[in-house]
């Protein structure tokens, strides 16, 4: 039964008739490099939901998925350090929660990489169990594994929007503590600085219900209907629960770490 | 417990997991990462590590290809010729494609479900089907002209329920079997059907033809999904299998499962 199929599959992806190579396989190995993953996750964000759902991939792209989201949050952490280094003392945020002193001249801009870049991925790790149960409460079958898989690829997703809104933030800001801005209003911004990365994280919040709806796609079209607004309430049980895990433990991380490393 | 002794204990289990995900092997530079990255981040490991199974690498998955993966193939090599198709109305025909998007991406969900009921299908069809064994001899005269005969040439109810439990399920089977190579013959002639309408679409636009035309390509392409999307997996309300209708093929009505619980009409 299966040897037709085997022979037109085979005819489908083989090289063209008058000799030019199919250039499907190329494409295929390069997504998965780590800057191929990143492409992939602006270009084309449909097949990395396919890759992601095939199993044996999830151990290779997990960790290619962390890979991305520390470095954009390490990058975010120090442009964040810089801001607030040049940031004049009466500018500095203090009015609704006072954040602890950044200053280049010692290791205290480090605290605040480290606080984003552990804190963000580690609340992933801690929310964890309340997302398994809620996928459970949902009736969607997802694994441990699967969860993990669809997590992250919303965790890098969001880095790589971070990291694009990034340049626009600190142009603005800059512009403002040089151009000598209101305090208020740059302390404002200073504080929109320190929630960007949630802002981004709603493009995650997008990629996770993306994902979670591509693992139910295998689901008879009946069954899916009567699902998807599960799917919805899933993904907003998740962003709400991860929403209020990780500002505390970035809060709680930068202010322990920032007098150890002062 | 203070916050050291946590993070210490944190971090132990942290290097466990660590020497777990090391000797799981892989390239150099990617291992070290992985290894560097499991000690802090091991809850995130500790699942992947559980999942069970060998995880095979690309190229491994790359080299011996499962039918799933043929078939999969198969549909990515489809969706590509229609992707650069549909790239190709850029500055020619955009307007169309924005119209029907839609429908495609609904075309290639429904493709990828349809591969995988044919796939649930081969699992439940390659199971194995051996034969229950006959029920105890009967200790009752059998019935005049009765055709259920027990061991002995003997007819018992039993028996003459068994066989007909049993022919039952073969037919059950059988109409499984067709069921699946219907469904196969009509994603793969949809699929061909789509490669085509593709190739049209670049064979109009280098031939000059308007932008109606690709419209017409486009909406063609887009109707498609009627086809697969109304293959005979779909139950309708009864819960009888609907009619089975692929892509240029006509509406064959199937009748309810083979069941002695269900009389027949």
């Amino acid at each position: 039964m299966m040897q037709p199929l085997a022979q037109t599959a085979s005819s489908l992806g083989a090289a063209l008739p008058d000799g030019i190579p199919a250039t499907e396989p190329a494409a295929a190995s390069r997504e998965l490099s780590l800057l191929g993953l990143v492409e992939v996750l602006l270009k084309e964000p449909r097949r990395l939901d396919d890759l992601n759902r095939e199993e044996a991939r999830q151990a290779e792209l997990m960790p290619r998925f962390l890979a991305i989201s520390l470095a954009s949050f390490a990058l975010f952490g120090v442009a964040l350090s810089l801001i607030l280094h040049f940031t004049p003392p009466a500018a500095y945020p203090h009015r609704l929660l006072p954040v602890p002193r950044v200053n280049l001249g010692d290791s205290s801009g480090l605290a605040l990489v480290l606080a984003y870049s552990l804190g963000m991925v580690a609340a992933s790790g801690l929310c964890l169990p309340s997302f398994y149960f809620f996928a459970l409460l949902a009736g969607v079958k997802m694994r441990l594994s699967q969860i993990v898989s669809q997590v992250m690829c919303s965790k890098a997703t969001t880095a790589v929007v971070l990291v694009g809104i990034l340049p626009i933030y600190v142009a603005v800001v800059l512009g403002m503590v040089v151009f000598e801005a209101d305090a208020s209003l740059l302390e404002t911004c200073l504080y929109l600085g320190l929630a960007l990365p949630f802002v981004a994280g709603l493009a995650g919040v997008r990629a996770l219900y993306r994902g979670v709806s591509a693992m139910s796609e295998t689901m008879p079209p009946e069954r899916r209907c009567r699902r998807a607004c599960f799917l919805r309430r899933l993904t907003v049980s998740w962003a709400a629960c991860y929403t209020a895990v990780s500002p505390v433990l970035i809060y709680r991380l930068w202010e322990t770490l920032a007098p150890a490393l002062a | 417990m203070s916050l050291g002794t946590s993070v210490i204990l944190y971090l132990l289990i942290g290097v466990g997991v660590a020497v777990a995900v090391a000797a799981r092997g892989g390239r150099r530079g990617e291992l070290t990462f992985r290894v560097l990255a499991a000690v802090p981040f091991w809850p995130l490991f500790v699942p992947l590590l559980l999942s069970g199974g060998e995880v095979a690498s690309a190229a491994e998955a790359g080299a011996t290809p499962s039918p799933q993966d043929q078939l999969s193939a198969a549909i990515a090599q489809a969706d590509a010729e229609l992707e650069g198709a549909l790239g190709s109305l850029g500055g020619w025909a955009e307007h169309v494609l924005s119209r029907e998007r839609g429908r495609i991406e609904e075309l290639r969900t429904a493709w990828k479900a349809q591969a995988e009921r044919i796939r649930e299908m081969d699992r439940l069809l390659s199971w194995p089907d051996p034969e229950l064994l006959s029920p105890s001899p009967s200790p009752l005269p059998s019935p005049p002209g009765g055709e259920g005969k027990g061991e002995g040439g003997e007819a018992t109810p039993a028996a003459d329920r068994l066989r007909q439990l049993e022919e039952a399920r073969r037919q059950n089977r059988e109409r499984l079997r067709q069921l699946r190579a219907e469904g196969y013959d009509d994603l793969l002639s949809n699929l061909a059907r789509v490669r085509e309408l593709a190739s049209l679409i670049h064979l109009a636009k280098f031939t000059g033809a308007p932008a109606a035309r690709a419209e017409e390509l486009v909406a063609s392409i887009a109707a498609a999904v009627e086809g697969v999307s109304d293959l005979g997996w779909q139950v309708n309300r009864d819960g009888r299998p609907s009619g089975v209708r692929g892509q240029g093929s006509e509406v064959r009505e199937e009748g309810p499962p083979v069941s002695l619980l269900t009389p027949a009409p």
